[in-house]
């Protein structure tokens, strides 16, 4: 161990107390030796590992200490040995032993853990933190707006989707429940009904059993005048759609045709609200403008 | 002997893992952005959502919009003003595109000179409305409406069953073309 007899202890290489404990010498030197890149200060570097090598070792710091006289600033008396280095900054292996060199001490733990109390993360560490947090932060907030845009993209598909499908129902629905021949009227009301919800059958077998026969059993309007009406659609629009009920915009004609006179032609505009039931939509109510 | 434990090694680590947190920060703010934007605002733009095969997925607002302008073009066809057919004129064509103004323009001049009665007087009424079709850049709505035209020789009702066709310009809904149902 050599020291310059006028120059400053290895305490003060680290920047710590004489007494200070294993503990805070192993902090100084991890603290020391962070400031340096391997090779860039060989010198001082090799200084940090030789105040490690003798004070943290018990022997060599108690003679460190007692050629100090840990008060006054006496140089502690050498013996002409040399100090191993505790390690060298670069990966060759650059120092011969010395006959009279104690073994190198033990190089103080990882200096990326920290010391056990006291030493907190340093600057590096807690903003490497500050930006994983906002990491994960930021990717959950992507999730969360990805999971709503797929939700409504799915949404809006399935509105779509309905909304044809009810359109096209009711364009086929309209074209049976709107026509009928005063010879098979039963017939054409049966057909018509499949069409329709148990709720708007009632008052459409209602409406349309007055053209069979009237309330006294007399033949209805359009067994009297020999009616045949046949309803065409024109033209279909959506009003509005939900997931399970489309209002339809129906486009209609019925040309009527009583017994051998000249047909006549009704330009209908009706809405159709179209409910689903099971697999299939159905006409629950039937608005004429 | 032992390689010194040295500050390169923690300080390159804690690059690394600062790099990479960098990277997963700025594509979690690129993909919030982008959703967010895109889910709070493909109402707003003229831009529409898509499905997984590419499809245009029209906004209600969209719809919405298509049918308010298509109304709003009956409304004023109905609303004939025989005092005032210049300003008729220009309040119709506010909602035309180029071609179709020119056409109304045309047609109305063509009215004019068989003599418009000045106390000529329309108004209507909208009885329903719908989407027919529509895609990002046209629409097809159909609209039923009603109107009552006060003239010297009395009162006429009307019953009409439009097809209004739509195309969208500069992001805004104009009519194109429309024709009666008949």
């Amino acid at each position: 161990m050599t020291q310059n007899n006028s120059g400053p202890t290895w305490y003060d290489i680290l920047g710590i107390a004489p007494d200070a404990s294993p503990d805070q010498i192993k902090a100084a030197w991890r603290d020391a030796t962070d400031k340096f890149e391997p090779g860039s200060g060989a010198g001082q570097f090799r200084l940090f590992n030789e105040a490690a090598d003798v004070l943290l070792d018990p022997a060599k710091r108690a003679e460190y200490d007692a050629g100090l006289g840990l008060a006054d600033d006496a140089a502690p008396e050498t013996d002409g040995s040399e100090t191993e280095p505790v390690a060298e900054p670069t990966t060759e292996s650059t120092a011969d032993a010395s006959e009279d060199a104690p073994a190198a001490p033990a190089v103080p733990p990882d200096p990326i853990v920290p010391a056990a109390e006291g030493e907190g993360f340093s600057l590096d560490a807690k903003v490497v933190a500050v930006l994983s947090v906002l990491a994960v932060a930021s990717l959950v907030l992507a999730g969360i707006f990805g999971i709503v845009l797929q939700h409504r993209v799915n949404t809006r598909q399935h509105d779509a989707d309905s909304a044809a499908e009810a359109s096209a129902v009711a364009a086929r629905a309209l074209t049976a429940v709107l026509s009928y021949d005063y010879r098979h009227m039963d017939a054409d009301r049966d057909r018509s009904v499949k069409f329709l919800t148990p709720k708007y059958r009632k008052d459409y077998v209602k409406t349309f059993d007055l053209l069979t026969q009237g309330p006294n059993g007399t033949p209805g309007g359009a067994v009297k005048t020999k009616a045949v009406v046949t309803a065409t659609v024109q033209n279909t629009a959506v009003q509005d759609a939900g997931e399970n009920k489309v209002r339809v915009l129906v486009f209609v004609n019925q040309t009527s045709v009583k017994g051998s006179g000249t047909p006549a032609i009704f330009q209908n505009r009706v809405v159709a609200t179209m409910v689903k039931s099971g697999d299939d939509w159905l006409i629950d109510d039937v608005k004429s403008y | 002997m032992e390689e010194a434990p040295t500050g390169t090694s923690r300080r390159s680590s804690t690059l690394t893992a600062g790099v990479v947190a960098a990277l997963l920060l700025a594509l979690g703010v690129a993909l919030s952005i982008m959703w967010g934007v895109r889910d709070a605002g493909d109402d707003l733009t003229s831009k529409a959502l898509t499905t997984n095969n590419g499809d245009p997925l029209i906004s209600d607002t969209q719809r919405h919009e298509a049918v308010a302008v298509a109304e709003q073009f009956c409304l004023r066809m109905d609303g004939v003003d025989g005092s005032d057919p210049d300003g008729y004129v220009k309040k119709v064509s506010e909602l035309l595109t180029t071609k179709q103004k020119t056409k109304f323009t045309q047609e109305f001049a063509d009215f004019q000179k068989l003599g418009v009665d000045k106390k000529l007087k329309g108004t209507g009424t909208i009885l329903a409305s719908g989407v027919s079709d529509i895609d990002p850049d046209s629409a097809t709505v159909l609209v039923a409406h009603d109107s009552s035209v006060v003239a010297e020789t009395g009162t006429t009702q009307r019953h009409y069953r439009w097809s209004v066709s739509l195309r969208k310009v500069d992001g805004h809904w104009l009519v194109d073309d429309f024709t009666q149902v008949s």
